[in-house]
């Protein structure tokens, strides 16, 4: 259903000529002094920044340009004027407790900042280091479930509305904007295929680099080889020109999309605050550990990798939990998919098991077709964080399921809950402490390097305990 | 002109053939449904050609900043024959100090003529007999080579970047030069994908021209080799003996597909008809899905069609996937709504009352 869901949506938006909203709630959070960062790569040199705009919702941008970003010294000067506005920024929100937040066009403007970021912390340039440091925040935590750090306008568009084109096209801000907003009388396909003409990514069009800007950047390195400095002059804003005709649309469009997320109609999201609180949290530990020299490197070690594969999973699971207590989307996708038990309270009672021990049973039937439950399965109350079951059988007859749990927590108020009551129970709250825990715990067991990755495999150890009858119960009782 | 050539002559409708190369074959693959694409390269054309050529509109270009990109970078590693790709190689092991002998095709027969691509492709062929037959004097590095590969009994010539093989083993293994910034992990996918077929399509000309010789298809081998660019730099980076078993086979199986030869494409055509022709163009089947517009120049006219013919691919390949049941776009919306004709089947029963209840979600969830 939930891929259904998808393809209805696109449906509708086709109907009408215009994208539909998928949620109600506000999926991203926006941060006021969120910066608004669209930068121009020359095609193939993935590392080089040709044109940067850089600015705030509601501002106009400031806006550099190099005439030839593969000259390393006008690069660097480039990246070095960069530097001041997102030391300030870092700052500032360090003072405030909060975090930076970045919006790029699209996800392909994403990766632009990424590559930037892992290639500029390498260079022999200090400035242009630490930008590439301050840059690697941003781009670490891009690829992390529920990050509020890195936020491309396409993904967080997509978030809200579905469009009647691929999810592919959906990447092209401009027909994704012309889709949300479309102009009025004319041909909704028509308007998109216009809009698909400006470039709206990292990249100029193929074309525009052939026909205008190849000639103008090498009559100015022929200025520059011949020590012409007025004809330099003359091509350096040639091309100044021609990369804000460029970067512009892509700025303004931004800021559009973000303009269109910060409308009130957009339910608030409680899920949005624990996000912005990590992630505080996060940028406060990342800049601690860069006040305290720590070195960012090109690729993890092994531990590294592990603590950071365990973080990001947590974080998955968290996130999920989240959203499905405080997004109604969420919580009715959950539903529908079946990982969050909606159901019918048909009997809860207090049975007496020896004296003064008692135990608190519930029973649920749903008709629910695609849940995902077992025996042994512990289930939270979605709006109520106190109660949590335990799943103690459940049984199929005809089209209702009947769900039969033991109350672990919040046994008085299952008692007060009326029959008929209709509950969602789910995965347990956000735990965003767990990782902590976690990774003391692997900090133990990490502490020699696992066979796995050593270089001498051990010799095998049979163990001489007996084999568990419940190979699957002794396991699991080991997490 | 052989009969084949004329047919493909009569098939193109005048317009000079061009070398696809592993490139336009490689795009084969990536669609391998779309009979539109397959009739266009077969014929020994590309969508390019034919935006420019016969729909008069101008073709996907490419920027000249990342054309001299590619090109110094290849230059880099080819230049002193060979030297750096020779270097990258020794520095990773994969050839020992012995292995020192490069020879370049394109350097013996350098010019764009009919004469010199045939020198070119004999010299290879001269080559890699040497190693078949274990002759010492069998290159290391065979800079440049150009192979043939018959697809439905056309034949067509490939270029390669160079082959690779130490004096210690069988045979040759295929390598390609890319001037993608490889970022290991965070590489694009889509890029070393493209770049496995590219050099399985080379795979498979070594595979045809060992059975031609009579020899084992297997010395071929499922491995091919990469070179990649550092970030910022012309640092090569060399990915030996990467896996391309499932490129390969993609490939073979895309190749194997209908139309298996030219009969079955002059019978799609009306009689008389070119490719030359706009109509004709339009009239072929495409199957347009979301990686066209990766490869394809002919990706906007193949979408347009789509549209107009309100073919539920326009929403993505899941929908197209999803909505099969009703055959076209306009059939699931009248499911959908509960208008037109009533459901014909019980798939279309299926349909319509999943469509109405996801419908019915989304409107709670729209607006919850």
């Amino acid at each position: 259903m939930a891929d259904l869901l998808n393809v209805v949506a696109r449906m509708r938006a086709l109907e009408q000529g215009q994208a539909v909203r998928i949620v109600s709630q506000r999926q991203v959070l926006i941060q006021p002094g969120a910066q608004i960062l669209t930068m121009l790569s020359m095609a193939g040199e993935d590392t080089s920044v040709h044109a940067v705009a850089v600015g705030r919702l509601g501002v106009a941008p400031r806006i550099k340009v190099v005439a030839d970003p593969r000259r390393r010294d006008d690069q660097y000067e480039l990246l070095r004027w960069l530097l001041p506005h997102f030391e300030t920024y870092y700052a500032q929100c360090r003072a405030e407790g909060t975090f930076p937040q970045i919006w790029v066009s699209s996800d392909g403007a994403l990766g632009h900042l990424d590559t930037l970021a892992d290639r500029l912390r390498f260079t022999d340039d200090q400035q242009v280091q630490r930008l590439g440091e301050l840059w690697t925040y941003a781009g670490e935590r891009s690829p992390i479930a529920g990050q509020q750090a890195l936020i491309s306008a396409t993904s967080a568009l997509t978030a809200h509305f579905a469009t009647g084109q691929q999810e592919t096209e959906d990447e092209h801000l401009g027909a994704l904007l012309t889709w949300i907003e479309p102009p009025p009388g004319r041909d909704i396909f028509a308007a998109v295929a216009m809009a698909e003409q400006q470039p709206m990514g990292a990249k100029t069009d193929p074309r525009f680099d052939a026909d205008e800007l190849q000639p103008a950047v090498a009559l100015f390195n022929k200025a520059r080889k011949d020590n012409d400095v007025r004809a330099q002059d003359f091509h350096a804003g040639l091309i100044q020109q021609m990369m804000e005709g460029v970067i512009r649309p892509i700025y303004t469009a931004t800021q559009k999309g973000m303009a269109i997320l910060s409308d009130p109609r957009w339910q608030h999201n409680a899920a949005l605050v624990s996000l912005g609180e990590q992630e505080a949290s996060n940028f406060a530990r990342f800049m601690e550990a860069r006040d305290e020299g720590h070195r960012l490197p090109y690729h993890d070690s092994a531990k590294a990798a592990a603590f950071k594969i365990v973080a990001r999973e947590r974080t998955v699971d968290n996130v999920e939990a989240a959203f499905v207590r405080h997004d109604h989307a969420a919580r009715e996708r959950g539903a529908e998919s079946g990982t969050v038990l909606r159901g019918t309270l048909v009997d809860r009672q207090k049975v007496r098991l020896a004296p003064r021990i008692f135990e608190t049973r519930m029973v649920l039937s749903t008709a629910q077709d695609s849940l995902h439950l077992r025996a042994g399965d512990e289930l939270w109350h979605l709006d109520d964080p106190k109660l949590c079951i335990r799943v103690t059988e459940v049984e199929r007859r005809g089209p209702i399921s009947w769900v039969s749990a033991i109350v672990d927590k919040g046994k008085r108020a299952a008692l007060q809950l009326d029959i008929g009551n209709v509950l969602d129970l789910g995965p347990e709250n956000p735990d965003w402490g767990a990782t902590v825990r976690e990774f003391a715990q692997m900090h133990t067991r990490l502490a020699s390097a696992p066979w796995t990755h050593a270089e001498v495999v051990p010799p095998a150890m049979p163990s001489i305990r007996p084999r568990p009858n419940d190979l699957l119960a002794a396991v699991e009782r080991l997490v | 002109m052989t009969p084949e050539n004329a047919r493909l002559h009569q098939l193109r409708g005048g317009l000079a053939p061009v070398e696809v190369g592993a490139r336009g074959i490689e795009s084969l693959a990536r669609n391998a449904d779309c009979t539109r694409l397959r009739a266009i390269v077969i014929t020994g054309l590309t969508p390019s050609k034919v935006i420019e050529h016969v729909l008069g509109e101008l073709p996907d270009a490419m920027s000249p900043f990342a054309m001299t990109l590619t090109q110094a970078f290849e230059k880099r590693l080819l230049s002193n024959a060979g030297g750096s790709l020779l270097t990258v190689y020794r520095e990773k092991g994969h050839l020992d100090p012995q292995d020192a002998k490069i020879t370049n095709v394109a350097d013996l027969a350098p010019r764009d003529t009919q004469v010199d691509r045939i020198r070119r492709e004999r010299e290879t062929r001269r080559l890699i007999e040497l190693k078949l037959r274990g002759d010492p004097a069998a290159p290391n590095l065979i800079l440049k080579p150009r192979l043939t590969l018959t697809i439905v009994g056309v034949t067509h010539a490939i270029e390669l970047d160079y082959l690779v093989a130490s004096d210690r083993e069988p045979f040759y293994r295929v390598g390609v030069i890319k001037s993608y910034a490889d970022r290991v992990g965070k590489t694009n996918r889509a890029h070393i994908r493209t770049a496995c077929r590219e050099a399985s399509v080379g795979t498979l000309a070594l595979q045809q021209l060992l059975t031609s010789l009579g020899q084992p298809v297997e010395l071929a081998g499922d491995r091919i080799d990469m070179v990649l660019k550092a970030p910022g730099s012309f640092t090569p980076r060399l990915y030996a003996a990467q896996r391309a078993e499932s490129e390969l086979a993609s490939l073979t199986r895309a190749l194997a597909a209908a139309p298996s030869d030219l009969d079955q494409i002059e019978q799609m055509l009306p009689a008389g008809a070119s490719l030359a022709q706009p109509e004709v163009i339009e009239a072929l089947p495409n199957h347009y899905c979301s990686t066209c517009k990766e490869h394809c120049a002919l990706w906007q006219h193949c979408r347009a069609q789509a549209q107009a013919q309100g073919n539920a691919i326009i929403l993505g390949d899941q929908a197209a996937e999803q909505l099969a049941a009703a055959g076209s776009l306009n059939r699931a919306m009248d499911l959908l709504n509960g208008s037109g004709r009533p459901p014909d089947n019980r798939a279309e029963v299926v349909l319509a009352a999943e469509l109405r209840a996801a419908s019915t979600l989304l409107d709670r969830i729209a607006n919850g």
